[in-house]
């Protein structure tokens, strides 16, 4: 019996060999599998920054926002919450921090003829507690800007570069629907969230959002709140949703029309979107390998043919059928892995390429892809190279050694 | 040590069957250096490949060694060419992609031997013929002469009972032709059991018998009397 090192010596000869047309062989397998390393790593490491993020609004946080189902926001029926839906969540217990938001305007911000398209988000004092977000610079709205609907506004680090301040921004004036607001505050910088900007914000009092809203009827608004001890969370939930749905003359049977989300939800929602999303490139690239496989299976049967009188030699010199199938299988196998390797390789270059570029940080391959990656290539040469190895060891040794 | 009993082959084509061997029956003793002579298309070579074990009789039996190889299956036919044949081939069949001296310690390969055991063996076949200094060299920076003693040397590495030349000097010239049958006589001397094919009488008349087939029949079984015939008694 030829042993291991033998064949894989054999094996390594012939593809050096035919270096160019091996490496050509499994391009299709490098691209394949550098396609997978790439997309997992920038994946990972997005979705490890969403994590984070998540984690920074506190994990004790909950948001109960209206939920209109797709098929009545086709009708035009939208659902909203209701002013005394805010008073039910503020008579339970353990809940600790509630603020309602609204967004009182779509317009712009401007200051000195510079305009920031922020979005405005009308609050109270607790919002920071809430969101674990607190300002830098000057203070937050406090519950007498609310009471007396103070023309105050705080902005978030990228709106308060937008409209270019050559100076401190603490009391200097901005417009908000033809109203002049006093910058009060700067709020700590959270950074982006899916490429986009979360410093890219105003807010202002409740009461002053309503004011400039015009007062028509109760703004769409939803709640955040936290709850003071982690392991009340689920009764709490049970027991707000009984509430809310009393309150809301749900029927029995009746769907919820709101929402009551905990951060860790909005986590896991995020999570299945981008594993979903992970599996179906995953997927696609699956098919890629295969193609790459068939490629494998190509040469190697012209490998196996061009051979024949070398299978001849190797069997008239007592080679068993086993011993030439296991020759060309580990060659087959040794050109996927190889082309694996260097696809892994390729991808981790992608990987920091994506880094350099995008702004996605410490991408980074896991390590069960990069396993994945070389069990996948090898399977692949085993399973496209078993085949032509089966045609080489059945071949007959007279007609092989007679075949020019 | 070799003996055929009626051995017939037959070569099943599209249209019509072909008789190659007819009724073969042979017997070769140990240490017997016999030449198989022929025209093209006499059944030297169908002879050659059911003596070899590279191909089985439609019809007979043949005993090697002891044993009826005609009812072998393929594992057994590989093992048998393995250990109790070194074959000798008129286009030197070297690997092209192995040095000199991975082609010689290929048929030890195929057996259960330490890698160190293999390389002794396999050097001492080279020095044997003279090619101790080439062991790292390729088949393609040889002459012919000199892949021919490689394949001679890795037709003795496994110590086989028989060796079995196919015209071995039909791609040489006529003085490594000479280098070659030395070897061969050489072997012989030292009790090797050789079966040359051959066309050439030249080549016939330097093994101790000769045997003409003609047709696929054997017509002429003959011991060269200038030749000593060196058969040991003892098998």
């Amino acid at each position: 019996m030829l042993s291991l090192y033998e064949i894989f010596r054999l094996s390594w000869l012939s593809t050096r060999k035919n270096g160019m047309r091996s490496v050509l062989t499994a391009l299709g397998l490098i691209i394949g599998v550098a396609a997978v390393i790439t997309v997992v790593s920038v994946m990972d490491a997005f979705s490890n920054r969403i994590t984070a993020k998540f984690e920074s609004l506190g994990n004790n946080g909950l948001t109960l926002s209206a939920y209109t189902p797709l098929k009545h926001q086709i009708q035009g029926r939208l659902t909203a919450l209701k002013a005394s839906d805010l008073d039910i969540i503020k008579r339970v217990s353990g809940v600790r921090h509630i603020t309602p938001v609204f967004f009182p305007t779509n317009g712009a911000i401007k200051s000195n003829g510079y305009e920031s398209f922020s979005q405005v988000y009308a609050t109270t004092e607790y919002y920071q507690d809430v969101n674990q977000n607190y300002p830098t610079q000057g203070r937050f709205i406090n519950r007498t800007d609310n009471l007396k609907r103070r023309k105050v506004v705080v902005l978030g680090v990228d709106t308060v570069d937008e409209l270019k301040f050559h100076d401190d921004p603490i009391g200097r004036y901005v417009q908000i629907e033809d109203e002049w607001f006093k910058v009060i505050g700067v709020q700590q910088r959270k950074g982006k969230l899916f490429g986009l900007s979360q410093d890219s914000f105003a807010i202002i009092p409740y009461e002053t959002g309503r004011s400039i809203a015009g007062y028509h009827k109760e703004p769409q608004f939803f709640v955040q709140f936290s709850v003071a001890d982690l392991n009340q969370l689920e009764p709490i939930k049970r027991h707000l949703t009984r509430e809310i749905r009393k309150n809301h003359q749900l029927s029995k049977g009746q769907q919820n029309d709101f929402k009551l989300e905990t951060a860790e939800q909005m986590m896991e929602t995020f999570n299945s979107i981008s594993e979903g999303v992970t599996f179906v490139l995953i997927g696609m690239v699956g098919i890629s390998l295969v193609v790459g496989g068939v490629g494998i299976m190509n040469i190697m049967l012209v490998s196996v043919t061009e051979r024949t009188r070398e299978i001849g030699i190797q069997k008239a010199l007592g080679a068993q059928p086993t011993n030439i199938l296991l020759q060309f299988l580990v060659e087959a196998v040794l050109l996927s892995v190889t082309g694996g390797a260097l696809g892994v390789i390729l991808g981790l270059g992608l990987g920091q390429l994506v880094e350099l570029f995008s702004g996605i940080e410490n991408i980074e391959a896991p390590t069960w892809a990069v396993l994945l990656s070389f069990v996948f290539s090898a399977t692949v040469g085993v399973v496209f190279g078993l085949i032509p190895a089966a045609k080489a060891s059945s071949l007959h040794p007279i007609e092989a050694l007679r075949f020019e | 040590m070799i003996e055929l009993k009626s051995i017939n082959k037959y070569y099943q084509s599209e249209a019509q069957s072909f008789h190659a061997l007819k009724h073969i029956s042979l017997k070769v003793e140990r240490g017997e250096s016999v030449a198989i002579i022929g025209s093209s298309g006499s059944g030297k070579s169908t002879m050659m490949n059911i003596i070899g074990c590279l191909d089985l009789p439609s019809t007979g039996e043949y005993w090697l060694n002891g044993e009826n190889v005609a009812g072998f299956n393929e594992r057994q036919l590989a093992d048998t060419r393995n250990h109790t044949i070194g074959f000798v081939f008129q286009n030197f069949h070297l690997l092209p992609r192995m040095n000199i001296l991975e082609n010689v310690v290929l048929p030890l390969a195929y057996q259960r031997i330490p890698t160190k055991q293999r390389k002794e063996q396999a050097v001492e076949c080279l020095v044997r013929v003279g090619l101790q200094d080439k062991l790292n060299m390729y088949p393609n920076q040889l002459s012919g002469g000199q892949r021919q003693r490689v394949a001679v040397a890795r037709a003795l590495v496994a110590k086989p009972k028989l060796i079995l030349a196919d015209e071995p000097t039909g791609n040489l010239d006529s003085n490594t032709t000479e280098d070659i049958m030395q070897l061969f006589e050489q072997l012989h001397s030292e009790g090797h059991t050789l079966l040359i094919i051959t066309h050439e009488k030249e080549i016939a008349d330097r093994c101790a018998r000769a045997i003409r087939l003609q047709d696929g029949e054997l017509v002429e079984d003959r011991l060269n009397s200038t030749v000593i015939p060196k058969v040991i008694a003892c098998a």
